[in-house]
């Protein structure tokens, strides 16, 4: 029973980092239809910008360093859809996809030579505080995690459901002619939409990283597991990815758990096949 | 015919430009092959093995270079990205064979070592390195030089600190899937059952993907084991005992040669306390002077604290260059492994890691101890930090 209750929660844990990681890629395939393969860099390089931060100001203030680092990251998302996505905006999908391998590829390169290739930690103070409740022990960051998605779900979900600008930004997902005709800015929407996914994907970055360490090659693990969520939650459905990353991470707790640890991955793809043979589009999209 | 013409230039250019210098160059250096992880979950380990050559090639250089038959020769190190696969080793080996005629190959990771110690004899090229894998010497091989200890050495001390020290009775494991991790469960699982320990159980991970054992120590704890082996490398171990103490499991924790400074500073000396581990001559204070000039000099270099595969690596290069200065020879795998085997010992402004030879397989012989963690430092069993005197 105490070890069912731990794996639970580890679980919840892992499910909520899953989930933080796959909004930013459901928030862009929703809206622009594009796999975002590069938001695996993003995250990569939310985790080294925060750990700069944290070395410059200090532990105490690495919550600080959230919004510093989602507003750079932002910024680099625009940049993205600027210069490379908007210029394949009417190519195949294989096209944009291949694009956002190429912009990981070369995130995680520069990152290489930018940061150097040894592995950093990231001293949050959150880290050290334990929490136990019986026989169920976790730390302050993890929980912080789980508060940290549950904070950015409602705030997306809010803001593009129940916004003027997320109006806008849905009507041109649906149709960007008829949105130009009305008057809606198609091109600033979509600097918006990947704008606001790579800060979600920084945002995972700057949350997840002080659990283990920061290094170049990070960000291509969960970028995978993320697109495994969207595509188990439906892919662009906001509540899917939610949904999807905890389904995920309770389905790897409990099948390492209970089954067997070396099989790990195998559960979050075995979940993931079973899903699609039974409902292709996914858990949460008709 | 113009195209041909055209063709015939190219050709000769790249000869003049690629060939020649080769040529050249060969006459005055002798390449030697570095293959590791560069990039990757295991580049910590390949930069720093590389880093401990390059030092020793560069002061190596610096003084003079190697002599031989009269005639002065530079060391260059060529490494290799192999990613800790074993596939892309054996690539890379053939590709510096064939394009530098390389003597020697470094390759320190287990599982890469034994790829390419299936085909380093038949090419005429001696490995040498630290991977530990038993393997590696048992099978014949008569160019393989190790520079460690094999893992049956360091697994017997641990599991007779965990018996002698922690009075186990009982012990669990968590142990990476890879050649050199499983090489060392193994022989742990071994060591101890001989000693009369019972084994509850091991959870496996992936190091190279893996930052979160939490499902996995979950399961140990489970079991209730009076101790817990550690079985992966540097910063992964490191996770691992933090999240065992956050986990709330409190039993000493019996780590491995791989757990170095990166690891020990993630885990934090707090969550070490009366942890096991193997003393080596890296944990010797106050240090040796090869071994603090070494650590001096890679922290001007390099702006960090060294692990102990740099160290290893270090006193290789030196070895190597000794020995081919004996053997008189820069070419013949064969005359090298003997002139290294009666290199040894160096001279100790460049010991590092206190090889004291080597045996008929090929295994070293290095110093070895017990270790027990206290105060965040290895220091031997009775709490006294080891010296060269013991």
């Amino acid at each position: 029973m105490d070890q069912l209750a731990q794996q639970l929660v580890n679980g919840l844990i892992t499910g909520s980092a899953y989930a933080l990681m796959a909004l930013g890629l459901a928030l862009i395939y929703g809206i622009m239809h594009v796999a975002n393969f590069a938001l695996g860099g993003v995250y990569m390089v939310g985790a080294f910008l925060t750990f700069y931060f944290v070395s410059w100001l200090g532990s105490p203030f690495y919550l600080l360093s959230l919004p510093l680092v989602m507003i750079i990251a932002i910024g680099l998302g625009a940049l993205t859809e600027r210069f490379a996505f908007r210029l394949v905006r009417e190519a195949p999908h294989a096209t944009t996809f291949i694009v956002a391998l190429g912009l990981y590829m070369i995130l995680e390169g520069g990152s290489s030579v930018v940061f150097g290739h040894e592995w950093k930690t990231i001293p949050s103070p959150y880290n050290d505080l334990v929490f136990k409740l019986g026989p169920v022990s976790v730390t302050f960051q993890r929980l912080l995690i789980f508060v940290v998605c549950a904070v950015l779900s409602l705030a997306v979900y809010v803001g593009i459901m129940k916004t003027m600008t997320g109006k806008m930004i849905r009507a041109a997902s649906q149709n960007h002619d008829s949105a130009c005709l009305i008057g809606i800015n198609v091109n600033r929407m979509c600097l918006l939409t990947f704008g606001l996914g790579s800060g979600l994907a920084a945002a995972a970055g700057t949350m997840i990283a002080p659990t283990f360490m920061v290094g170049p090659a990070m960000g291509l693990g969960p970028i995978t597991k993320a697109f495994v969520v969207i595509v188990l939650g439906g892919m662009g459905s906001l509540q899917g990815a939610i949904a999807g990353g905890f389904i995920l991470g309770m389905v790897e707790s409990l099948g390492a758990g209970y089954i067997s640890s070396m099989y790990k991955d195998a559960f979050a793809f075995g979940i993931l096949i079973v899903v699609l043979i039974f409902k292709p589009t996914g858990l949460f999209q008709r | 015919m113009k195209k041909m013409g055209w063709i015939f230039v190219f050709g000769i250019l790249l000869f003049a430009f690629g060939i020649v210098p080769q040529l050249l160059a060969k006459e005055k250096e002798v390449v030697i092959g570095v293959i590791g992880p560069l990039t990757g979950g295991a580049a910590f380990l390949g930069v720093d093995a590389l880093n401990g050559a390059l030092m020793a090639t560069d002061e190596i250089n610096a003084a003079g270079g190697i002599t031989i038959a009269g005639q002065k020769l530079k060391i260059r190190m060529e490494s290799y990205d192999d990613e800790a696969t074993p596939a892309k080793s054996v690539a890379g080996l053939k590709r510096m064979k064939d394009r530098f005629d390389i003597p020697v190959v470094i390759a320190n990771v287990s599982g890469s070592a034994i790829a390419i110690t299936e085909i380093n004899e038949r090419m005429g090229v001696l490995w040498c390195g630290f991977a530990r894998h038993p393997g590696i010497t048992s099978r014949g091989n008569k160019l393989v030089l190790r520079m460690e200890t094999p893992i049956t050495v360091d697994t017997d001390l641990a599991a007779k600190g965990a018996v002698e020290i922690a009075k186990a009775k009982t012990f669990a494991s968590l142990s990476d899937t890879g050649d050199w991790a499983r090489g060392v469960h193994d022989n742990f699982v071994k060591a101890m059952e001989s000693r009369g320990a019972k084994n509850l159980g091991t959870e496996w991970f992936d190091m190279r993907k893996d930052t979160d054992f939490r499902v996995q120590i979950t399961k140990v704890k489970g079991l209730n084991p009076n101790v817990v082996k550690v079985a992966a490398y540097d910063e992964a171990s490191g996770q691992i005992v933090k999240q065992c103490r956050e986990m709330g499991l409190m039993v000493p924790l019996v780590l491995t040669t791989g757990f170095q400074s990166k690891g020990e500073e993630i885990a934090g000396a707090k969550n070490l306390e009366g942890c096991i581990n193997v003393l080596m001559p890296g944990n010797f204070d106050p240090p040796p002077i090869g071994l603090a000039n070494y650590k001096a000099n890679y922290k001007k270099r390099f702006g960090g604290e060294t692990a102990v595969y740099g160290e290893l690596v270090y006193e290789l290069v030196y070895i190597m260059a000794r020995g081919m200065e004996k053997a008189g020879n820069v070419n013949d795998a064969q005359k090298i492994k003997e002139g290294m085997k009666a290199a040894v010992p160096i001279e100790k402004e460049h010991r590092t890691a206190w090889l004291k030879g080597w045996m008929e397989n090929g295994d070293g012989i290095l110093w070895r101890d017990i270790a027990i963690y206290k105060n965040g430092r290895r220091v031997l069993r009775d709490g006294r930090p080891a010296s060269p005197q013991d």
